[in-house]
């Protein structure tokens, strides 16, 4: 009996559950509908993304959207809001053996009088409704987006002209173009084939030209910007013409048919770079402190525009020192490099105790990289250095010359021989006799603190090596101080009140706060922690030590003996008067003759007839032009055309813009000098009075 | 005080009282209706004889207004003119279209000879037009200045390396700022951002000789303006520098190599020893120079010297040089280091504070410079006779400028400039020295000429003016002669004027051979600034005018009128004619 009532709630689950699910799905579809036609219609995107979308929709919606109903949830609700179902519809989830006769009865009634349809819940139906007018929504906007005109251009103020590439003029005999550019092997890349004139090569690639003419002609010949002239060969009937050559360099070239010359054409080379290395880690220059590991991590990554062909670490481990330093090379290959790449990150941990490398030696290292056309290049040299205690330890130094503090000097050194002789003991003595001598060596390490603490005037234990705290101060009393300060000049401040410059001080405060560390580590026990920064103290105190000595060599020299006699007679007699005269022409002095052909390019513009010399200047630019044009053949190739076709004189307007506003990026920028500039005429009544006045004063 | 008119409206009150109970209680009611109507109108005139109403009339003087239309009035303010239905117009545009030309008044004044007043809408009269209405009453009714350029100022002939400086306002009434770019062959060479309407631009020129540059006003990606900007660059003249230094230093080691790096012909003499100079010639022959003389100086623009150097000449080198100043205009720069003697005169005096200071210094135009540490600093004091050139924040001045007869002497205490270049400061060196050397060059006194206006047209005249000390200053445009006339005041002023017949570039044929450019626009060029400036100028005439046209009107048409009093008599004589026969009539 039971079995019916819950089967209507399983039913009824099942079908809102659907319900759910649906909206879901929907609002999901309408996520995907529209990101995916911003992202493929708006920013161009790939297709291969939309599984992304459609996973990013389907995890959105459903956190929005989906929640679990369960058999509960349905009798509860048939409960709250089902008149009919008398408020016992969770008693058909009841197992039946627990029901009493009451709620038998119940359920048996229940189930007569129960409708066949349920209405929905109001919550589902809402979502269902969301969903379907988010759908529409999203239809509607994704044909919008798809109607908008794509690639809305008008990037860049409208008065800077785009240069827009002339379509490529070919001489009328020509009747057909053919190139074919072989890129070199290394590259990797195919060859092309192209028919127009404009060739953008790969440094090394070979171009071939077969161009076939209408009519059979004499000769063919291509005129290249360095002067030099490639002949090309005819086939049987003269009637197709070939000719092959590498390229070297960017420039520009001209073909003659016969007698015709042809415009311009530009050769851009795509040079081949070197492979460039950047060193992440380690830094060029590091220290290995003593206590620290042996080992140092390199971190490279290596690009190349074709491809790399092989990378290695050159190491030169240099020990010894004073006269007797050793050098050894070393070759060491980064593990996992397969050749062909463009671009890897390596990553290489040296040990140093493999290298055979001691306290106080000197790793060298610097990375190479050959790139497929052989290319090598180094990387700068990288210096990992590590630290000699023994330098460290010694007397040196010590022994000569001005010691303001040996007795904290050797105290240091003394708790960190006992601090090394504690670890040496550790297994020998009781837990409690180490703990001891730890903490002992900690008393130390403070008293010598405090003691060095002195010289920068610190005289409580609270203070360590840093800032005084200004402690205890009241608020006000603090502002009225600051106020004061501003306006007296104090003679009585203890901190200056000392004999060391700021920048002792300072060393000296680095010193305590290393020197605390090692308290602190001391204190803790951890002696061996503490070792790093004891040495660091230490040798920041030899630092310091030796930084106040400053060392004078004894030189003899000779001197030409004075001559007593001619000694302060102040004679100049046999001296000579220096005179220079140089011609210097100013940098300027090439820049000039494209603004005057600039000034000519304006007479043109306004319709003059321009006269020889104005000829001439616009010959002068048009030099310096084609220099620039063999360099940067894109940008300047129409610039020179231009130009050509003014000097020819069939020039239309647009050649003057080409040719002006490539004059004027190549002067950049006019040169500021003093001027004398025109402003008051030639002032005859003004002189006349100037005059007599003078003769007044006079 | 109780006021005449209550008086006698009280006076009046009682009498009609009186009157009405009089004629109410007399026993015969014949005629009763007519004679109270009577009383009523007899009082009532006598009341209006003592207080006689009067009041305001506009008074139509439309026969005396006229209205002149100009380019771009607006219909609704004539409308809003009261009265605008009875004056008579006079369309000026078409008139104008009629003449195929500028007309004056004449015809105006021909066809309406009694007109007074004049309502001048639109932007308004031309300059000429206007001189004709000096006379008479202006009222100007502006429109509204288009949107556009509203004013325009800059240099239109410039030396070579001269900064072009463009300033300018704009007028654009809707949203979104306003990007100005001045532009050359399609590229940019200087763009500004509209500020409060102004905008402020500036460029070396790219060229030498003559340009045609673009200025757009842009908004966005539209085009709001774009005119035509037409600039005169004269290819510089290479300066010849003297440089007398008392010992060898970097200050001017620096300046020696900039000055060279910039063309000029630099000739230095730097003592080293007792009588022993180091002499260099840089694009210089080599000439004599241990004595400072004339031949020295005569083709010479500009000295450069220290103080020492200065009081070690001689008294007679001192004097070439000064009477090279001030009848030849040589410019003169000069450091001083110390409190020496000064043979110019001139103090300095110790800065306060340390040797080593930080110096953040001014140009004159107000353009701040990088800090400059200090060795030894002197500030100048200031000094009626000398115009500052360089100042520091505080206003203490490291350079100051005086006028020497026709020359310039510029002193400065500022000997470690180099620093600059030192810490790669290269750009604010140059414009150090670029600003300090053009100072002390001072003015050319080429012969210059005047063409006004600025922006001239096709197909109006231009003004021409020259001071010369030539005789007969010939003038040739296009090949056309130009008959001057000489100033009757200042022999040395000629003037005459000319009508263009093609716009473009014209040459105005000096008589010293070099041209001067002027370019002539296009009718209907720059028309927004034009317009805003005859609006300017209109708006300068009607307040220049003595007669205010506002009163005018206001006195005219604000008369007060009375009616004639004679009908209150004739009315009271009529009332009081009847009460007086009906009284009889029942007597008799």
């Amino acid at each position: 009996m039971a079995e019916r009532g819950e089967h209507i709630i399983v039913q009824l689950r099942r079908g809102w559950t659907n319900r759910m699910l649906w909206s879901c799905v929907l609002l999901a579809a309408s996520f995907l509908v529209v990101s995916v036609a911003i992202f493929l219609m708006i920013f161009d995107g790939k297709a291969i993304w939309i599984p992304v979308f459609a996973g990013i929709s389907g995890i959105l919606s459903y956190l929005l959207f989906y929640s679990p109903i369960t058999a509960t949830d349905v009798a509860s609700y048939l409960d709250k809001f089902l008149p009919a179902a008398e408020d016992s519809a969770s008693l058909w989830l009841k197992p039946e053996q627990e029901l009493n006769y009451f709620e038998q009865r119940q359920i048996s009634k229940l189930e007569k009088q129960f409708p066949a349809e349920v209405e929905m819940p109001a919550i589902l139906r809402r979502k269902w409704k969301v969903a379907l007018s988010a759908f529409g929504a999203a239809v509607l906007v994704a044909t919008m987006i798809f109607f908008i005109p794509r690639n809305v251009q008008g990037v860049g103020e409208g008065m800077v002209k785009e240069s827009t590439k002339p379509r490529e003029v070919r001489l009328p005999g020509i009747s057909e173009v053919a190139i074919n550019i072989k890129p070199p092997a290394y590259t990797g890349r195919s060859a092309r084939r192209q028919n127009v004139f404009q060739i953008q090569a790969e440094e090394g690639g070979e171009v071939r030209w077969t161009l076939k003419t209408s009519l059979p002609a004499d000769s063919m010949m291509l005129m290249f910007n360095d002067s030099t002239v490639l002949r090309l060969r005819p086939s049987k009937d003269s009637m197709t013409w070939s000719v092959a050559m590498p390229i070297r360099k960017s420039g520009f070239y001209q073909v003659k048919l016969e007698e015709e010359i042809s415009g311009f054409y530009s050769i851009e080379m795509i040079p081949d770079e070197l492979p460039e290395i950047s060193v992440h880690a380690p830094a060029s220059n590091s220290t290995i402190e003593p206590g620290m590991a042996y080992r140092t991590m390199v971190d490279v990554s290596v690009i190349d525009d074709y491809g790399i062909s092989a990378t290695s670490l050159f190491a030169t481990i240099a020990s010894g020192s004073g006269e007797s330093v050793a050098f050894r090379e070393q070759r060491i290959p980064f593990v996992g490099f397969k050749p062909g790449k463009l671009r890897y990150e390596l990553k290489k941990l040296i040990d140093l105790s493999q290298l055979k490398m001691e306290a106080g030696d000197e790793l060298y290292f610097y990375i190479s990289a050959t790139d497929n056309r052989n290319n090598e290049r180094r990387s700068d040299i990288f210096i990992v250095r590590i630290e000699d205690t023994a330098q460290l330890m010694s007397l040196e130094g010590l022994s000569t010359g001005i010691d303001l503090k040996p007795e904290f000097f050797r105290s240091q050194r003394q708790i960190i021989i006992e601090t090394e002789q504690l670890l040496k003991d550790q297994g020998n003595i009781t837990r409690d006799a180490f703990n001891n001598k730890s903490n002992d060596l900690g008393t130390d390490q403070k008293l010598l603190r405090l003691r060095y603490g002195k010289f920068l005037g610190e005289e409580t234990d609270a203070e360590i090596g840093g800032e005084h705290e200004e402690e205890g101060h009241e608020e006000g009393h603090e502002a009225g101080g600051d106020i004061l300060d501003r306006y007296t000049h104090k003679h009585d401040n203890a901190e200056d009140a000392t004999f060391f410059d700021a920048e002792t001080k300072k060393q000296l405060k680095a010193t305590l706060a290393e020197m605390w560390k090692a308290e602190l580590q001391l204190r803790t026990l951890k002696p061996g922690d503490a070792l790093p920064f004891e040495y660091k103290a230490l040798r920041l105190l030899k630092d310091l030590q030796q930084s106040t000595r400053a060392y004078v060599a004894k030189t003899g020299i000779k001197t030409v003996p004075l001559d007593p006699a001619k000694r302060l007679t102040g004679d100049l007699a046999g001296v000579q008067q220096p005179v220079m005269i140089r011609k210097a022409i100013p940098g300027e002095e090439k820049k000039v003759v494209l603004q005057r052909a600039l000034g000519v390019l304006e007479q043109l513009r306004s319709g003059e007839k321009i006269a020889d010399p104005a000829v001439l200047m616009l010959k002068d630019a048009s030099v310096q032009i084609s220099e620039k044009a063999a360099v940067e053949p894109a940008t300047y190739l129409p610039v020179l055309t231009a130009i050509g076709r003014i000097l020819k004189n069939s020039y239309n307007e647009s050649d003057l813009d080409v040719a002006g506003s490539g004059l004027i990026q190549i002067i950049n920028k006019g040169e500021s000098v003093p001027v004398k500039s025109k402003a008051g005429p030639a002032r005859k009544l003004s002189d006349q009075y100037f005059k007599k006045i003078s003769a007044i004063n006079d | 005080m109780i006021e005449w008119g209550t008086i006698a409206s009280l006076l009046c009150l009682v009498l009609l009282i009186f009157l009405l109970w009089k004629e109410w209680t007399r026993s015969s009611r014949a005629f009763l209706t007519a004679r109270l109507a009577a009383t009523i109108i007899a009082v009532l005139c006598l009341y209006l004889l003592a207080n006689p109403p009067s009041y305001t009339r506009k008074v139509e003087q439309a026969d005396n207004q006229l209205i002149i239309l100009t380019d771009g009035y607006e219909q609704d303010s004539v409308r809003a003119l009261s009265g605008f239905e009875k004056m008579p117009l006079y369309d000026l545009q078409e008139e104008q279209s009629k003449a195929n030309g500028n007309p004056g008044m004449d015809e105006m004044f021909m066809r309406h000879p009694g007109v007074h007043i004049m309502h001048v809408f639109g932007y308004g009269l031309r300059g000429h037009q206007l001189e004709q209405l000096k006379a008479h009453s202006v009222i100007f009714h502006p429109s509204r200045p288009p949107a556009g350029f509203s004013r325009l100022q800059y240099k239109k002939e410039l030396e070579q390396g001269e900064w072009l400086q463009i300033q300018g306002s704009f007028i654009h009434r809707d949203s979104g700022r306003v990007n100005i770019f001045l532009s050359h062959f399609g590229i940019k060479l200087d763009s500004a951002w509209m500020v409060d309407g102004v905008f402020h631009l500036k460029a070396i020129p790219p060229q030498v000789g003559r340009a045609t540059y673009s200025l757009i006003a842009m908004k966005g990606k539209d085009t709001l303006e774009k005119q035509i900007l037409p600039v005169v660059v004269n290819e510089r003249k290479i300066f010849r520098v003297l440089m007398i230094g008392s010992a060898p230093g970097f200050e001017s080691r620096f300046l020696k190599d900039w000055l060279v790096r910039k063309g000029y012909q630099v000739v230095s003499r730097t003592r080293v020893s007792k009588n022993v100079y180091s002499k260099e010639f840089v694009n210089e022959d080599r000439v004599a120079i241990e004595r400072i003389t004339d031949a020295v100086l005569r083709a010479t623009d500009l000295v450069l010297a220290d103080q020492a150097a200065l009081a070690s000449l001689s008294a007679s080198e001192l004097a070439v040089i000064r009477q090279s100043i001030v009848a030849n205009g040589m410019g003169m720069m000069y450091w001083a280091d110390d409190k020496g003697q000064d043979v110019f005169g001139r103090r300095i005096s110790k800065m306060p504070g340390g040797e080593q200071q930080k110096l953040n210094l001014l140009l004159s135009d107000s353009t701040g410079l990088k800090t400059l540490g200090t060795e030894n600093q002197f500030y100048i004091p200031a000094m009626s006779s000398a115009r500052a050139l360089v100042r520091a924040r505080d206003g203490k001045i490291y350079a100051s400028v005086s006028q020497e007869g026709k020359g310039r002497v510029v002193l400065s205490t500022v000997s470690y400039s180099y620093k600059w270049i030192l810490s790669g400061n290269n750009a604010e060196y140059d414009r150090y020295w670029t600003s300090l050397l053009s100072h002390t060059l001072g003015r050319s006194a080429a012969e210059k000429w005047v063409i006004a206006p600025e922006l001239g047209f096709v197909h109006e005249p231009f003004k021409l003016a020259v001071e010369t000390p030539a005789s007969q200053p010939a003038v040739v445009i296009d090949e056309q002669q130009i008959a001057l006339e000489n100033d009757p005041v200042d022999p040395t002023r000629w003037r005459g004027s000319y009508w263009p017949g093609r716009a473009g570039w014209h040459a105005l044929g000096k008589t010293d051979g070099n041209p001067a450019w002027f370019y002539v626009f296009n009718q209907g060029a720059w028309r927004p600034l034009m317009m805003s400036t005859r609006i300017r100028e209109n708006m300068e005439f009607v307040l220049s005018l003595k007669v205010k046209p506002s009163v005018l009107i206001k006195q005219e048409s604000e008369e007060n009128k009375q009616v004639p009093l004679i009908i209150y008599v004739l009315l009271f004589m009529i009332a009081a004619g009847f009460l007086w026969f009906e009284n009889k009539r029942m007597d008799g």
